[in-house]
């Protein structure tokens, strides 16, 4: 699965605001309306699930484990971005064998 | 003062750790095949201090040995420091004392003639013993039950190099080492001392000879009846040392020699073979078929390292800093010095290779790598994006059919250097598993895979969680427990 650009929760929040002032009915399928609204990424990912969305650094992230777990980030979430912006040059001078 | 903040690369999953560790029955998810029972063992590098100049390359990085020690489906994990003298020396100064790779004229005047090496390149387990590698200096002996380093071995005085390398080869056959020191007569020195070492650790053969330029003879490869010696590109001199540059430098003029030496032959006996520019740094595995001699090995175009400059100041291409898996083919017979090499899989690889070593110098199919699958996913929102920058799967090269298994290893991870496990009680080539260390970016921690290498797409059997990031090794080496005395 390729993953779309990022949400952000205010995009987030006010899809789910115009999807419920739509119709409740979206929920009938399993709220995959709803999801698809947002992403159609995540209706993949919901097949066969129960999804729970949380909200986190300001992105919703879809559980798809069927545990219904949300998502809880560790501390050292995005732990490849502090060196992603250098050049194959500078990253390669030191982080040869990662 | 400890200061890595103005390091580039010493953030975020990459920023030094500094401890040592142990960690008693590990958090595994799967389940840890019982007929595993040895150790993983793993060296590389953590910077006690900050390197004293900036473009220092990557290998001055002090040695931190770490293994995983598996027993009955239980995993212990432990990590130390390799305490040279200059790791004490430095910690007694708090500071940084080293200067530029293997460049002694550029360290701090307190340190003259104190050993400079890091020995963080490879474990070596031979004659019962645990060794720490670095191709500068003798092998370290480490204690294989606390990870405690004891210090300098020369195999009972026999072993005059000054140099060891970190690819010393072992014979399946006669269990014999075949191994070698470059810039064996001291720094700046062109010979090449050669050994055979008998499975007590006795030497029982030396052969000194010289390269056709100094060179990084980082790895060789063995057949039955020779020994293969790659020469290549990176060039140094006394000159540039003293102008305080870093030891190697990348002339792309010269040309690639191969030597090829008869394992019961003399200095007189080698035979070196040209050809254009080219960076084998590492080897997968040699044989000898009649007057042929043939070497397989990840190799690359030009010069893979950009901390190692070119001598003429042109830029790092990182377009040549791929390698390709590639044979090389030797006629013993030819008139010339020339020999031919075929690009066996058009895909590039990481050069860290293996193959079953139970084959190593005799016909063999498989070779096991990591290498980067542009298709397969990464999610960069919970990881960083380093997307392309991760080596996602491991492969095993069927090199007679040219088809390709893989290991994927998952949307957030990168995986170091592979290693494969023989199955215990099974001689059939490629039966075991494959192992290997996954750096987890969105976890921030590290994790040892297990997969069975004859089924790989089938993904990992089980994973061993470390609750922090373990530092990056350079090579890893499964170690019977047969091989060492452990407790
Ligand atoms: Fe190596």
């Amino acid at each position: 699965m390729r993953r779309e650009e990022p949400i952000k929760r205010r995009d987030f929040l006010s899809k789910v605001a115009i999807v419920f002032a739509g119709a409740a009915v979206v929920w009938i399928d399993g709220g995959r309306t709803l999801l698809r609204a947002v992403s159609p990424a995540l209706v993949e990912l919901s097949c066969n699930s129960t999804p729970v969305v949380s909200i986190h650094m300001d992105r919703p992230y879809l559980d798809a484990t069927g545990r219904a777990v949300p998502y809880y980030a560790p501390i050292g979430m995005r732990s490849g971005e502090p060196v992603a912006h250098l050049t194959e040059e500078a990253f390669r001078s030191q982080l040869c064998f990662v | 003062m400890v200061d890595f903040s103005h390091q580039p690369t010493m953030k975020g999953f990459f920023a030094p750790t500094r401890f040592e560790a142990d960690v008693y029955d590990c958090e595994v998810i799967g389940k840890v095949p019982t007929d595993m029972n040895g150790a993983f063992v793993r060296l590389g590098g953590d910077w006690l201090y900050p390197p004293k100049f900036s473009d220092d390359a990557p290998f001055s990085v002090d040695g931190y040995i770490n293994m995983f020690r598996f027993k009955n489906g239980i995993v212990d994990y432990k990590g130390r420091w390799v305490k040279t003298p200059r790791y004490k020396a430095d910690l007694a100064a708090h500071k940084q004392l080293f200067g530029e790779y293997r460049n002694p004229f550029t360290d701090d005047p307190s340190v003259k003639g104190l050993d400079r090496t890091v020995q963080n390149t490879t474990p070596l387990a031979f004659a019962g013993k645990l060794f720490t590698l670095k191709e500068d200096s003798l092998p370290y002996e480490i204690n294989c039950n606390t990870l405690e380093t004891i210090g300098p071995y020369n195999f009972h005085g026999k072993y005059k190099s000054l140099t060891f390398t970190a690819h010393p080869k072992v014979d399946p056959v006669t269990g014999e080492m075949i191994c070698y020191g470059y810039e064996a007569a001291g720094l700046e020195t062109n010979d090449v001392y050669l050994y055979t070492i008998n499975k007590k650790g006795e030497v029982t053969r030396e052969v000194r000879f010289k390269v056709p330029y100094i060179s990084m003879v980082h790895d060789i490869g063995l057949t039955q009846k020779h020994v293969i010696i790659p020469v290549f590109g990176f060039v140094t001199s006394m000159e540039r040392l003293k102008e305080g540059k870093v030891h190697w430098g990348w002339d792309s003029t010269r040309p690639s020699y191969v030597g090829i030496i008869p394992r019961d032959g003399e200095a007189k006996d080698i035979r070196w073979f040209k050809g254009p520019e080219r960076a084998t740094v590492h080897t997968l595995n040699g044989r000898t078929e009649g007057d042929k001699v043939i070497l397989e090995a990840p190799i690359f175009d030009s010069n893979p390292f950009p901390f190692f400059p070119s001598v003429d100041g042109s830029p790092w291409d990182a377009q040549k800093a791929r390698a390709y898996i590639r044979r090389n083919t030797f006629d013993l017979n030819s008139k010339d010095d020339g020999f031919t090499e075929e690009k066996l899989f058009e895909m590039n690889v990481s050069d860290l290779g293996r193959v079953d070593d139970r084959y190593l110098s005799l016909p063999y199919r498989y070779a096991f790598t990591a290498y980067t699958d542009r298709e397969r996913p990464f999610d960069q929102w919970r990881a960083g994006n380093l997307q392309g920058r991760v080596s996602n799967c491991y492969g095993r090269f069927d090199l007679a059919t040219g088809k390709k298994s893989s290991y994927f290893v998952g949307d957030t991870c990168s995986l170091q250097e592979v290693c494969f496990v023989p199955r215990k009680g099974s001689s059939e080539e490629g039966d075991g598993y494959v192992i290997g260390m996954a750096s987890n970016y969105a976890e921030m921690r590290s994790e040892l895979i297990i997969a069975d290498a004859q089924r790989l797409e089938d993904g990992d059997v089980a994973r061993v969680i470390l609750p922090f990031r373990s530092t990056a090794q350079v090579h890893g080496r499964w170690m019977d427990e047969d091989q060492l005395p452990f407790a």
